[in-house]
């Protein structure tokens, strides 16, 4: 059975990108449309990484980060953040969990893959 | 430490001294003079008496022939009766009925009640080297030990005297009253008159005197003290204190506190410039308050406009980035598929959906770039001219009327014919009609859109209500809506300018733009009104 991810991410275009960039892959795909929605989907099922937007309606990428991290149960999940913004502009979210991982759009196919790799092979 | 003292302490300690040293100056010289003028007295009196003792002696000197013969037979028979013997007697009567001593002497006495004391025969011996005629004075003490002022006149040898104190014809000649004669020579010192006047009551008056002045002296003082402290107390500490009070509680904060004096001394100056600098400082901690109070509203719309900027970023930002990745992902994953040969309708159709949704998203993002920039520098080629309000806004929700349907929303319009024209920038107005319809659609999800023109006075207002998400924030800031980059929330899409530009094409035009809303979910009406101008202003203006 492969590794489980879940996506947050408000823009269904990205989630079509994602899903077409991972069908190779064996990993099974959660998807959530925002924070919100990606607690109670976290509850069903707990993945083993959590591709993240940071601007999300309702509950924000960053406070449903802050919020897991603050779970024991889910604080070892690792989070790939996906957003326009760099890391500087989130030096809290890094120093909540230095091993948060940035990854600033626009980047590519092979980028995503890696950081997906070397967190859970 | 002489600093900490109170004023009446001050003054009164200038006071006090001073007056106790002239008082004291002033009653010693009266004193003295008091005593001078009672030894004065005492003299005189001696003197009198000595003056008289002497013109009777002389009297009797003169009359011895009359007094010693006999005026029926002519006989000389010595009476007993010379100056020496009557003046003794007289003296000796004096001295018993009065409280005086009189009393004839002389260094050569021939009676021994005569014999001078001890002043008299320091005085006599005087008298005899200066041959003084002059009578002197001066103070002794009486056995008794009481006070006396003595006076001695000298007698010198006249004429007359020499029948029985002159030359004797042989030696041991007698006189007529059987004394040897001493051979005295006219102007010789024979004795003298001297008198011992009681002064005792002299001390007695002067310290008398002494202790009245010392009281009178004690009460002015106290009296002097008494009145400078009241006098303090009245025109300078209640005055003054009432000024401390004041400034006090003016420290303290009430800076609506005056002082009430009303006199015309310095103390009314006084009052009148504290009351003055009070006001002063009431006026100006008043416009420093309201100034402050600007500032931190300035300073909040600053700091709400700076996290304004700053969301204007993200959204610009995300608005470009996000659909770059999308594109730069999709034609990565489309290229994959060309070059491994696969063909995927679905997929193809999905990258091509994508490219151009995104193409479109960011074309309109640099369009509202580009508009702001052109807002940023203010606009002032607006091209106006004479229209029918009514026509540009039917226009306008025609080309809405499907974008509403989409949503189910129904627009309603209420437009009156015949109503003036206004002079405008067509694609302007246009513009602000559009976006306040296109935003009430956005805004509301059920009900109606209501849409309405009416002339106002010399105005034409533009109405469109909906029965959207309201507004959420109070009245008083309803304003900062049209503020550029607000976005009453950041989740919002757009970049916010929509309204700001309205603001600036209506404020072109002399017109003006505002917002009523009850609150949250309770819809909002934006309004704007354009003035209406004649046909003859506006040839004017044209012209």
């Amino acid at each position: 059975m492969g590794k489980t991810i879940m996506i947050v991410e408000d823009e269904q275009a990205f989630h079509d990108l994602y899903t077409m960039m991972l069908e190779d892959t064996d990993y099974e795909i959660i998807r959530a449309y925002d924070g919100d929605e990606a607690l109670a989907k976290l509850e069903e099922k707990k993945p083993d990484l959590i591709i993240l937007d940071i601007l999300l309606d309702l509950v924000t990428g960053d406070t449903f980060f802050l919020y897991i991290k603050g779970m024991p149960e889910y604080a070892d999940i690792p989070v790939i953040v996906c957003s326009s913004f760099s890391e500087k502009a989130y030096k809290n979210l890094k120093e909540m969990d230095p091993k948060l991982v940035f990854l600033e759009k626009p980047f590519t196919k092979e980028q995503m893959i890696e950081e997906i790799q070397a967190k859970i092979g | 430490m002489f600093a900490k003292i109170k004023l009446a302490t001050k003054l009164l300690c200038f006071i006090a001294p001073i007056m106790i040293v002239v008082m004291g100056v002033v009653f010693t010289w009266i004193i003295k003079k008091e005593e001078k003028f009672i030894r004065k007295e005492i003299t005189s009196k001696a003197e009198i008496l000595a003056q008289q003792l002497e013109i009777i002696r002389q009297y009797i000197a003169e009359k011895q022939d009359i007094i010693n013969t006999d005026p029926e037979s002519g006989n000389v028979t010595f009476k007993h009766l010379n100056p020496a013997k009557v003046g003794a007697a007289i003296s000796k009567k004096f001295t018993e009925s009065t409280n005086f001593v009189m009393k004839q002497t002389s260094l050569e006495y021939r009676n021994p009640e005569n014999a001078p004391d001890e002043f008299e025969v320091k005085m006599l011996r005087q008298f005899k080297t200066t041959r003084d005629t002059e009578p002197t004075w001066g103070e002794d003490v009486d056995k008794e030990g009481n006070k006396t002022i003595r006076y001695i006149l000298p007698l010198y040898i006249k004429e007359e005297c020499l029948p029985c104190h002159g030359k004797p014809s042989y030696e041991g000649e007698l006189d007529i009253t059987g004394y040897e004669k001493e051979g005295y020579e006219i102007g010789e010192l024979r004795g003298a008159i001297s008198i011992a006047a009681p002064a005792s009551h002299l001390d007695t008056i002067i310290k008398t005197n002494s202790v009245i002045l010392l009281i009178i002296g004690i009460v002015t003082t106290i009296s002097v003290i008494f009145l400078t402290y009241l006098l303090i107390r009245k025109f300078i500490r209640v005055p003054l204190s009432h000024t401390v009070a004041a400034t006090n509680v003016i420290a303290e904060g009430d800076l609506t506190r005056r002082v009430d004096i009303r006199s015309g001394d310095e103390f009314g100056e006084l009052a009148e410039s504290f009351n003055t600098m009070a006001q002063s400082i009431e006026e100006k901690t008043r416009e420093l308050k309201e100034t402050t109070h600007n500032l931190e509203i300035a300073n909040e719309e600053l700091r709400g406009l700076d996290k304004v900027k700053d969301n204007i970023i993200r959204d610009v930002s995300h608005e470009l980035k996000s659909p770059l990745a999308q594109l730069r992902l999709a034609l990565e994953l489309w290229g994959e598929g060309i070059k491994d040969g696969k063909k995927d309708k679905d997929k193809e159709e999905l990258f091509d959906g994508i490219i151009k949704d995104n193409i479109k998203r960011l074309n309109k993002t640099i369009e509202s770039i580009l508009e702001l920039t052109s807002l940023e520098f203010g606009r002032d080629d607006y091209d106006k001219e004479s229209i029918q309000l009514r026509d540009l806004v039917i226009r306008v929700i025609k080309s809405s009327t499907l974008l509403a349907r989409e949503k189910g929303l129904t627009i309603k319009s209420v437009l009156p014919e015949k109503l003036p024209n206004v002079t405008v920038d067509k694609q302007g107005i246009t513009r602000v009609v559009t976006n306040l319809v296109d935003n009430a659609i956005k805004y509301t999800d059920k009900g109606e859109i209501l849409v309405s023109l009416q002339q106002k006075n010399s105005g034409l207002e533009f109405l469109v209500k909906d029965s959207g998400i309201g507004i959420n924030i109070p009245q008083e800031h309803h304003h900062k809506l049209f503020d550029r980059f607000y976005q009453e929330n950041v989740a919002t899409p757009g970049t916010g300018i929509g309204l700001s530009i309205c603001k600036t094409i209506l404020e072109a035009h002399g017109g003006k733009i505002w917002v009523e809303s009850e609150g949250k979910d309770k819809g909002s009406t934006f309004k704007f009104i354009l003035p209406i101008i004649n046909e003859k202003e506006s040839l004017v203006t044209d012209s």
